[in-house]
């Protein structure tokens, strides 16, 4: 029945769209019928009401009859949902059609709601004196602030032209962000311990559903790189990706909160070893460099058989602040990826091929990497400075990109920028992954310094990078120390 | 003047010279010999002379009407009235200077033009006092703007003329054939580094007592062709900072070895890198926006007002860093700015990183002067 459904209707889209333009392949022009889906494969349900929210999805066929039309031409505000020509021809995928113009109202009105940033320090505060009516109140407001957040984004998708709007990659995460929304939105209000556990449980599952997010993303801007210019492809991944970061902060600070509740050694709101929730109390800085120092180093002397370059520390490091730890994690275990990679390549290129064990002798000592670390009243600063031979100005220019459409002239990253993401299908951005051979480290993935960036400037902190050609690079980290800046969501 | 003129006498000359175009400097040949000196001269005069004779009023007679548009009240100023006299007599002089038809024409103007650079040597320390006095009567954005202008007209109005003399005295005397004019066509940035180290280590010991070590590492053996006067001025002033702060830091947090300061040398593919690290605490967050801004400086104001006639040690190392390059030590809050406006000159740029109570590493950028390098200057 809804097979015949969905033939029916496809068959009366395309008449309709006949009718109103010359062709279905430029959708631009078609703007009196949208066609619409959503990924899953949930059939929907002709009569019934599927969503406790005020809206019926309306049958598909009245979608795209004088109904459907009559819609559109009210929503002239709004910028069309960009046409999927794939969804015609890939009836196979048994894609179907449902009418989200009604829902395009709703996300409309949380689009248009201002997002609550958060600082640190709200969030150490809420979860330090725990209590059930605490854990309910935060919850709620990761209910509430979640669906608008992802509100946010969902038209920035719409707002993306159309060319990239198609592309499968994009569509993927554009459909998975939109059935989050719906999921989150309709969540009912959380008044007891047991609705927390359920709307954790519905949030653990979307984390782990849209850990493909960044590879999608990255392998669709491969593709579209060519089609926008580079600024607005930059723009749109910052904002992506820094949203992301902070649904993914309050997501797992709340789940984590959750669990702390339940663990029956706990009492207090902090945990033995320093954790509010994701939140240390207990970073020290010294201690952070010097373990990211030796998983980095473990790799590279794992793969390659080689002694690698020497991390050294220097200033005041003996520094205990309050951060997540994961954050500046990633952020020192990319910058000494690149430093050590940099050395081996300028020193002894020979011995990063993988069976080479004899043409390196057993003296050869690399130049060491000097790690500074000092801290003023309200910032702590990392200071990376190898001699990895610096980065030429070519490459310099474009190393906080998420665009591909130049091309080096050096061979070896012939083709594009994120092609290595095609071997890499899910990503979280931690250094966890990484170490637990879910990602493997060394695989040159392109998004490490730019993924940093959007780390570091999350919380109103700063990643530069100076580099001195033919010498080495030197790379400045400044993070907040009293976690009093709100969150940056550009 | 018609640009059609120059190209036209450009094009005529098959041997290899330094020629200026209307307002681009182009060196077609790096060897430059004494032989390509000498042809030079058409009927005993040298093109460069007459280049230098007409292109120099245009740009005195700029700088002297930039000064007649400042308010009424700081053209009155002693110091600032001192200089527009100087370029206005300067323009004077070069523009009524007959046309140069023999040697001796020549000579003659290579002599005025010495003496013109010489008076106007102290420009940019008479120009800083006499704002100093005006402060009040201007506001910064506008002093910022005429000083920017003024001092990069300033470097290429004296690049002009020191070429030129440059030029002629390698003519007619001795000259080290890796020069043309006052180009060094293999410039080995270790060995200048080297010598402004240990003048500003001297002007230190002089004024603290103790001074920091220069360390030079990196690529030393690059050489490339560049105007030494000028990285000569940059690396001064940036090693003026570095050992000013790392000695009065330290004094600060009672550390009684100098930690020394590591200049650093890269050469790229398109530019040349020098790195000058210290640990002379930092710039605060607060002071970082401002340190690029003319009379912007941190040391507190009565150290360089008053002069303290007691204390003749300290009178007579106040003298010797008056003496230096460019004015004292520190304290006329103009270091920076000029430092980083000669080293935009040429298409390099400058860039400062600070990292709170541990030390600063200014980044100096540079090109290459070569045939590529297309600029106005």
């Amino acid at each position: 029945m809804h097979w015949r459904a969905n033939r029916c209707s496809l068959k009366s889209n395309n008449i309709i769209a006949k009718k109103n333009s010359g062709s279905y392949f430029f959708p631009q022009q078609t703007r009196n019928v949208t066609y619409t889906k959503t990924p899953s494969h949930t059939t929907v349900p002709l009569t019934a009401n599927s969503s406790s929210s005020t809206t019926t999805p309306p049958h598909p066929l009245s979608t795209v009859s004088i109904t459907g039309l009559k819609a559109n031409s009210s929503n002239s505000a709004t910028p069309p949902r960009p046409l999927s020509t794939v969804s015609i021809t890939g009836l196979a995928d048994s894609i179907q059609f449902t009418s989200l113009q009604p829902n395009n109202r709703i996300l409309d009105q949380y689009a248009s709601q201002p997002v609550h940033t958060i600082t640190l320090r709200q969030l150490v505060f809420f979860g330090r004196n725990l209590s059930e009516e605490r854990l309910i109140q935060s919850g709620n407001y990761v209910r509430t602030e979640l669906p608008i957040r992802l509100a946010h984004r969902i038209r920035d998708f719409q707002n993306l032209p159309f060319i990239v709007g198609t592309n499968p990659h994009i569509e993927m995460v554009y459909g998975l962000y939109w059935s989050a929304f719906e999921k989150l939105r309709q969540f009912p209000k959380i008044n007891t311990m047991e609705d927390n556990d359920a709307f954790c449980a519905t949030v653990k599952e979307l984390l782990k559903e849209h850990l493909v997010v960044i590879p999608q993303l990255a392998m669709g801007m491969n593709e579209c790189s060519d089609h926008i210019p580079e600024k607005q492809i930059n723009l749109f991944m910052n904002k992506m990706l820094l949203s992301r970061l902070s649904r993914r902060v309050l997501a797992e600070q709340q789940i984590a909160l959750t669990e702390n509740w339940h663990d029956p050694g706990y009492c207090e709101g902090i945990t033995n070893d320093g954790y509010i929730g994701v939140v240390s109390t207990r970073c020290n800085a010294r201690d952070i460099v010097t373990e990211v120092a030796k998983m980095t180093r473990k790799h590279f002397q794992n793969k390659y058989r080689i002694v690698p370059p020497d991390v050294l520390l220097d200033g005041e490091q003996d520094i205990t602040f309050t951060y997540i730890p994961e954050h500046i994690e990633y952020i020192l275990y990319e910058l000494l990826k690149n430093s050590i990679r940099g050395i081996i390549e300028k020193h002894a290129p020979a011995s990063l091929i993988s069976d080479n064990t004899t043409s390196i002798p057993k003296s050869f000592s690399f130049p060491p990497i000097l790690v500074t670390i000092c801290s003023s009243p309200t910032d702590i600063h990392f200071r990376v400075s190898d001699q990895g031979g610096g980065i030429p100005d070519e490459i310099y220019s474009h190393i906080w990109s998420f665009s591909s459409s130049h091309k080096f002239s050096d061979g070896k990253k012939n083709g594009y920028k994120f092609v290595n993401f095609e071997k890499v299908p899910k990503m979280a951005g931690t250094v966890e992954e990484q170490e637990g051979a879910r990602i493997p480290p060394l695989l040159h993935l392109g998004i490490g310094l730019p993924l940093s960036k959007v780390y570091t400037e999350y919380w109103g902190g700063a990643l530069k990078i100076m580099t001195m050609d033919g010498y080495g690079t030197d790379a400045y980290i400044r993070i907040a120390k009293l976690g009093n800046r709100e969150e940056n969501l550009l | 003047m018609p640009i059609s003129r120059f190209r036209f006498i450009s094009l005529s000359f098959k041997a290899p010279r330094l020629t200026f175009t209307n307002t681009s400097f182009n060196i077609l040949k790096r060897d430059y010999t004494t032989q390509d000196v000498i042809s030079f001269y058409d009927d005993k005069v040298t093109k460069s002379a007459r280049y230098t004779r007409s292109e120099l009023p245009v740009r005195l007679a700029r700088r002297v009407k930039a000064l007649q548009n400042l308010p009424f009240i700081v053209g009155t100023n002693p110091y600032i009235k001192s200089v527009y006299r100087l370029y206005f007599n300067s323009f004077e002089a070069i523009r009524g200077f007959p046309e140069i038809t023999s040697i001796e024409k020549d000579a003659e103007f290579a002599a005025l033009l010495k003496e013109t650079v010489d008076l106007h040597a102290v420009n940019i320390p008479t120009l800083a006092k006499g704002f100093q006095e005006c402060r009040k009567y201007m506001n910064s954005e506008d002093i910022k703007f005429f000083l920017d202008d003024m001092i990069r007209a300033r470097i290429g109005i004296r690049l002009i003329a020191e070429q030129h003399i440059a030029l002629y005295n390698a003519l007619h005397n001795d000259h080290d054939p890796n020069f043309i004019g006052i180009i060094n066509t293999r410039m080995r940035p270790e060995k200048l580094i080297e010598q402004c180290a240990k003048f500003v280590h001297e002007l230190c010991e002089l004024h603290y007592g103790s001074a920091p070590e220069t360390i030079i590492d990196g690529q030393i053996d690059t050489t490339f062709m560049y105007v030494p006067v000028h990285l000569e001025y940059i690396i001064t002033e940036i090693l003026k900072n570095s050992h000013r702060a790392t000695v009065e830091y330290s004094q600060k947090i009672n550390r009684y070895d100098l930690p020394p300061i590591q200049v650093t040398i890269s050469q790229g593919k398109n530019n040349i890198g020098i790195r000058v690290r210290d640990q002379g605490g930092g710039v605060s967050a607060k002071d970082l926006p401002s340190i690029f801004d003319y009379s912007f400086t941190t040391v507190p104001r009565d150290e360089h007002e008053d002069h303290p006639t007691n204390n003749i040690l300290a009178g007579v190392s106040t003298m010797a860093m008056q003496a230096g390059l460019g004015g004292p030590i520190a304290g006329l809050g103009y270091g920076l700015p000029l430092a980083r406006n000669y080293a935009e000159y040429f298409g390099g740029s400058m860039h400062l990183m600070s990292l709170h109570s541990h030390g600063c590493d200014v980044f100096l950028y540079l090109k290459q002067i070569d045939e590529s390098l297309d600029l106005q200057i």
